[in-house]
């Protein structure tokens, strides 16, 4: 097993794995829910993103978790900690992120998920800050990471490549932060 | 749920190599490959040389590869050093051609006959381990070492396609061939 396996109320989050491959691969041909996470690519470019996510398990001990409906088993997305290259990689920090599937979108399972994660990475990665890389015309997103706490902290950050043609805004919070208003 | 370990990947030992699962500290290394002009002329797209970013994700890539498929590239290692030198091993994402016995070295151990080392004891695994009737290996029209090191595996030259926009072989080679 390359890492946990997390549910909440109505999500299981797990690494990837092969069987999730029609569910991402359809997300990827999604224009909207694309459009600000990489953009739409075909199959054969979904697969190797999607088995990014599980070598960064592997090498790293974290990567993007695939989500699926506890009821049904669906895969809805993927949402996790993300940091290609680690810490000496050029990413600007310790990211939880997420992507939806258009079908699964606007029931909160975003948020759902994200907290999971985000108290998995607190508790299991030695974090002391999280951050979100999100385009400033986003508007769930942004939306979503100031439900969750976080508060922009840098505009117009540069990605490593192969995104160093987008700018992002860093939403981010401290861990002490999200404890204090997580533990109960 | 099909879901394989990468950690737990075989490791097969060579006269003077091993092949192994990738590790974290195969990264600079495996960049320094990758940034090599000579090196990446006929593994990249457009035929560039990789910026650490890239090949970070090619290399979780190969590793991903693993956990998806259950086998995939291996990372090698020179016994005498320790040092590594390169990967071989079982390729087949999304949308390829066939399954591929791939090799690449850093060009500081080419000329040994590490690569001829190397890819026959993974064409040996691949044939013991994957159901698969018959190997192929994507080349380019002008990787010269690369063609002499398919022949002196057994393979033949068989089709010629377009890949990332430039001429490559597909080379094969059947499983009653092998030897």
């Amino acid at each position: 097993m390359i890492g946990p396996i997390l549910t909440t109320a109505r999500l299981i989050l797990r690494p990837p794995a092969h069987e999730d491959f029609d569910g991402f691969a359809e997300m990827a041909t999604e224009e909207e829910t694309m459009r600000f996470i990489g953009g739409v690519a075909p199959r054969d470019a979904a697969w190797r993103g999607m088995a990014s996510l599980a070598g960064s398990w592997a090498l790293l001990g974290y990567g993007m978790f695939s989500v699926l409906r506890r009821d049904t088993g669906e895969w809805i997305g993927r949402i996790g900690p993300w940091r290609p290259g680690g810490k000496e990689g050029a990413w600007p920090g310790d990211e939880v992120g997420w992507g939806v599937k258009a079908s699964a979108a606007g029931q909160g399972y975003a948020a759902e998920g994200a907290t999971a994660a985000i108290d998995w990475a607190f508790d299991h990665l030695g974090w002391d800050h999280v951050i979100h890389c999100i385009d400033k015309k986003n508007a769930p997103s942004i939306a979503l990471a100031l439900r969750l706490g976080s508060q922009c902290e840098r505009e117009d950050v540069v990605l490593a490549p192969p995104f160093e043609m987008h700018k992002v805004d860093l939403y981010g919070q401290s861990k002490a932060a999200w404890k204090a208003r997580h533990s109960s | 749920m099909n879901l394989s370990d990468p950690n737990a990947a075989p490791r097969i030992e060579t006269k003077h190599l091993v092949l192994r699962p990738w590790r974290a500290d195969d990264f600079e290394p495996f960049a320094a490959m990758m940034a090599d002009a000579e090196v990446a002329r006929f593994l990249t797209v457009a035929q560039r040389p990789e910026d650490r970013a890239a090949a970070w994700r090619e290399m979780a890539l190969f590793v991903g590869h693993w956990a998806l498929r259950g086998y995939g590239l291996f990372a090698v290692e020179e016994k005498a050093s320790g040092a590594f030198i390169g990967r071989v091993g079982a390729w087949q994402p999304e949308g390829w051609v066939g399954l591929e016995l791939g090799w690449a070295f850093a060009r500081q151990h080419w000329g040994r006959g590490y690569a001829f080392e190397a890819a026959h004891a993974a064409g040996a695994w691949v044939f013991a381990t994957l159901p698969c009737d018959r190997v192929v290996s994507l080349i380019h029209n002008d990787n010269a070492r690369s063609q002499r090191l398919a022949e002196r595996l057994g393979m033949r030259r068989s089709a010629l396609t377009l890949h990332a926009g430039m001429p490559h072989d597909i080379w094969e080679l059947a499983r009653a061939d092998w030897r």
